[in-house]
């Protein structure tokens, strides 16, 4: 009797068991798997290279099949891409994964980008600048006139200037001076002899290629 | 041996001549020496461009003989795709690199100021083609003679036989073969300590950079129309090779300006011709080694080695250089202040750099995914969109922003005052957009646009005023602006053209839709606001191929847009299926008909409607109008402007 009763028991417990997969799989591919969303991270078998989505070759059509079968028994997309990876390799993944030996794959980028925006940020932090001329200007200019060389020794003058006029020199003689000036009225200081010198050094070579422009014309 | 064997090695021999006799003019200052070696240079290349027309001689006799010849073109192959057959192997595509090559030294030759530096570029110059005739005489000769006599060839690739695929590899070659140039005055530059090199390139460079891009866009137009799956560009990674060298290109023609203008970036400027250079020898390597699966790797061979070799030379030899001369090269100070044009120009350097590499990182994985997991993995196009479609978006929001911020220090209220209306234009649109219920991707681009619009424009209305102050008024004229200035406005022109490519693919990859129907002869079907309508089907067969074609008729609103011919093609001797789309062009969009098959006159269609596609092509064009303009001899400005 009670043989019986267990039984039963169990024999209405596999039938709500098959019913719940049952309804599973009514329900699962309604849940939302569907083939495009599964072929567009694959790559077709057929060894031209395209994302499944986009081949239209008789090996991608098996695949599709084979997809849609897998849809229809109810598996999950990730079961459906490691059941194709079993049958066709794991090179059929079209987004590598994100872990181990991979997941480099996706920091190199992040790395990358921090790393070149920290240079930047290193680089705008130095400002001891010359400028020469416009680059809209500068092709403007025939390359016999654009004696590079000229420019380097009064480069290199001006620089030798402005080094006598460092903030730390100017905090010197204010000091000797007995004035007291803010680290900020310093720098306006400091910049306005750059500017100055800057623009004297711009003066300096736009008259000499103005000179050598007549000279040309001469000629 | 072949005559055109001889040549070859006629070359070579002229070529290793030339380059000790030029690197002892140098050295010794020796003028007959450096003299003679030019002339060898003037030689090389006449031996190459002889070479080459002995190899379309060939081609257009079907001199079945030619191994080469044999290999990729037949008894039926047409003129046009028959002369397209000289680049579809690897030696024709080594041969024809060489050749622009040479080129390109001729020109340099004519057109440079013959001192010391162009005599040392042309050093560096010479050692690359020389690379390339070595190869070219032995593992890759593109002469090598049959013993029999073979009664056709074997064909040329039916996936080649695209009109784009004919332009593609000459133009792309142009563009790889003229960004040698930077690299070797580079180079020359940090040996000799001269900083004028980054003036003299600029010429080759923009030059080199157009053909690159009309390459690319060749190479994207050929996937378009070709490959059948209605797109344009699917981070292949022979198509990724190609975009490297153009992505650090574009890099150092922005940052050689700060070079010019502060003397600042050098050892950056040539870190990125070098980069350049070496992206150039990969996508010439990656193409023909093989060594990762690619939708375009077309006439493999055994060559990967010998790139892998030399891309390490070059590595070292650059390395050195740079070592020795370190104290030279290092950087001035470049950034006067955050607000400035060379603080974007930096940050446009940073995302391109980043970009490529991380492009190149995503080419390679696969190969470093085999030495590490014992397998290729395959990086696909999730990886790269979500990398870079960000990048892109940040780069053409930079593009508006370079306009507005001047040179050196830009001061922050005028630079509200200046981003006042661009920036009432951005929300107007933005919001304009999203209430016509454009969608995100388009309000954003939309957006975007009337904010690099009217940054352009609005520079552009001040540069008149400014010019039109100064000029006589009879003289003052819109385009003379744009002349005087014309590095700027081809530059203003460029990035309008990349700004219609980036609305372009914003509307081919985010509001494309397909639909699969089948048809019955006389059905038609309603999609979207079109009408197809299947007239007729056909079937011709020639002793090439079959062709299946079926005529739809497409209307829009009920009025007839055009008829459309989509076929499938297969091809006698290989059996190879072909697929020919046929597309409608609008203003709006693309409608992109794919035959997938026909069955007892019913036909299996694939359509797919591409917002927008026209920009691509359009903006392409654009892109080169800017380069003309940018590229305009300073002699014939003075006598138009002054």
């Amino acid at each position: 009797m009670m043989e019986r009763k267990e039984r039963s028991i169990r024999a209405a417990g596999i039938r709500v068991m098959m019913g719940v997969v049952a309804v599973l799989l009514l329900i699962q591919p309604a849940l939302g798997v569907t083939l495009n969303e599964v072929q567009k991270d694959l790559i077709c078998s057929c060894g031209c290279g395209k994302i499944l989505e986009n081949c239209d070759c008789q090996a991608a059509g098996t695949m599709r099949q084979e997809i849609q079968q897998m849809i229809a028994m109810g598996y999950s997309r990730d079961r459906i891409i490691k059941e194709m990876q079993n049958m066709y390799g794991k090179e059929i993944l079209a987004n590598p994964p994100k872990e181990g030996f991979f997941l480099t794959l996706w920091t190199y980028p992040v790395i990358g980008l921090a790393a070149g925006a920290l240079v930047i940020y290193i680089i705008s932090k130095k400002r001891n600048v010359t400028w020469y001329m416009d680059p809209d200007d500068v092709i403007n200019v025939e390359e016999e006139d654009f004696d590079l060389e000229m420019d380097e020794e009064d480069y290199v003058a001006m620089r030798a200037k402005k080094k006598e006029h460092t903030v730390q020199e100017f905090e010197e003689e204010d000091y000797l001076e007995g004035e007291e000036e803010s680290g900020e009225e310093l720098e306006e200081e400091f910049e306005e002899e750059s500017e100055d010198l800057e623009k004297k050094y711009e003066e300096i070579l736009k008259r000499e290629l103005e000179k050598r422009l007549k000279k040309r014309k001469r000629e | 041996m072949d005559i055109g064997s001889i040549l070859i090695y006629a070359s070579l021999l002229v070529g290793l001549f030339s380059l000790v006799g030029l690197i002892e003019g140098i050295r010794k200052e020796r003028k007959r020496d450096i003299r003679n070696a030019r002339q060898g240079i003037v030689l090389i290349s006449l031996l190459v461009t002889i070479a080459s027309m002995i190899l379309f001689y060939y081609f257009l006799t079907r001199d079945f003989n030619v191994l080469y010849v044999a290999m990729y073109s037949d008894r039926y192959l047409s003129t046009f795709y028959t002369i397209s057959a000289f680049w579809a192997g690897s030696q024709g595509s080594m041969l024809l690199w060489a050749w622009i090559l040479s080129l390109f030294m001729v020109g340099i030759v004519l057109k440079d100021r013959n001192d010391k530096l162009t005599n040392l570029a042309l050093v560096f110059l010479l050692s690359v083609e020389i690379f390339f005739l070595l190869l070219l005489s032995s593992v890759l000769d593109p002469f090598e003679r049959l013993e029999f006599m073979p009664m056709d060839g074997q064909g040329l690739n039916p996936l080649l036989r695209d009109p784009g695929m004919a332009f593609h590899p000459v133009t792309l070659f142009i563009g790889y073969a003229g960004l040698t140039i930077p690299f070797a005055y580079a180079l020359a530059g940090v040996i000799l300590e001269e900083d004028i090199w980054v003036f003299r390139i600029r010429k080759w460079t923009l030059f080199s950079w157009a053909f690159l891009t009309l390459g690319i866009a060749f190479g994207a137009e050929w996937a378009y129309t070709t490959l059948g799956w209605g797109g344009f560009w699917g981070w292949d990674p022979v198509e990724n090779s190609s975009l490297l060298p153009w992505l650090t290109a574009t890099a150092f023609l922005h940052s050689v300006m700060i070079q010019e203008a502060k003397k600042g970036m050098k050892l950056w400027n040539i870190l990125l011709a070098f980069a350049t250079f070496e992206f150039v020898i990969f996508g010439t390597f990656l193409t023909r080694s093989g060594v990762i699966s690619s939708v375009h790797s077309f006439g493999q061979s055994g060559v990967g080695p010998v790139f892998g070799v030399y891309m390490i030379l070059i590595l070292l030899m650059t390395v050195l250089i740079i070592y020795k001369k370190y104290d030279t090269i290092r950087s001035r100070d470049v950034i006067e202040s955050m607000l400035s044009r060379e603080s974007t120009f930096l940050l446009n350097n940073l995302v391109l750099v980043v970009a490529a590499l991380t492009i190149f990182w995503g080419t390679i994985f696969p190969i470093l995914s085999e030495a590490v997991e014992g397998y290729k993995i395959t990086v696909g196009p999730p990886f790269y969109n979500l990398i870079e479609i960000p990048l892109g978006v940040a780069l053409v929001v930079l593009m508006g922003l370079c306009v507005i911020v001047g040179w050196r220090r830009f001061d922050p209220k005028k630079f509200m005052n200046q981003v006042k209306y661009p920036g009432v234009a951005t929300v107007v649109v933005g919001i304009v957009s999203f209430i016509a219920g454009f969608g995100i991707p388009a309000t954003i681009g939309l957006a975007i646009l009337a904010f690099v619009l009217s940054t352009h424009v609005r520079q552009y209305v001040i540069d008149y005023r400014e010019f039109a102050e100064k000029a006589n008024p009879r003289r003052a004229n819109p385009i003379k602006v744009v002349l005087k200035k014309r590095r700027r406005y081809g530059g203003y022109t460029v990035h309008l053209g990349v700004f219609l490519i980036f609305l372009g693919t914003i509307g081919g990859w985010m509001y494309d839709s397909t639909h699969e129907v089948s048809l019955n002869p006389g059905q038609a079907i309603t999609l979207k606001d079109y009408s197809f309508v299947y007239k007729d089907a056909g079937f011709s067969e020639d002793k090439v191929k079959r062709t299946w074609m079926v005529q739809i008729d497409v209307y829009k609103n009920g009025e007839f847009v055009g008829t459309s011919y989509p076929k499938i093609e297969q091809y006698i001797r290989t059996g190879q299926d072909i697929v020919k789309v046929s597309i409608i062009s609008t203003l709006s969009k693309d409608v992109y008909i794919i035959l997938e098959g026909l069955s007892n006159g019913v036909a299996y269609l694939k359509i797919k409607f591409l917002p927008l596609m026209w920009m691509i092509w359009a903006g392409v064009s654009l892109m080169m109008v800017g380069v003309v303009i940018a590229l305009f001899p300073r002699r014939m400005i003075r006598e138009i402007v002054e």
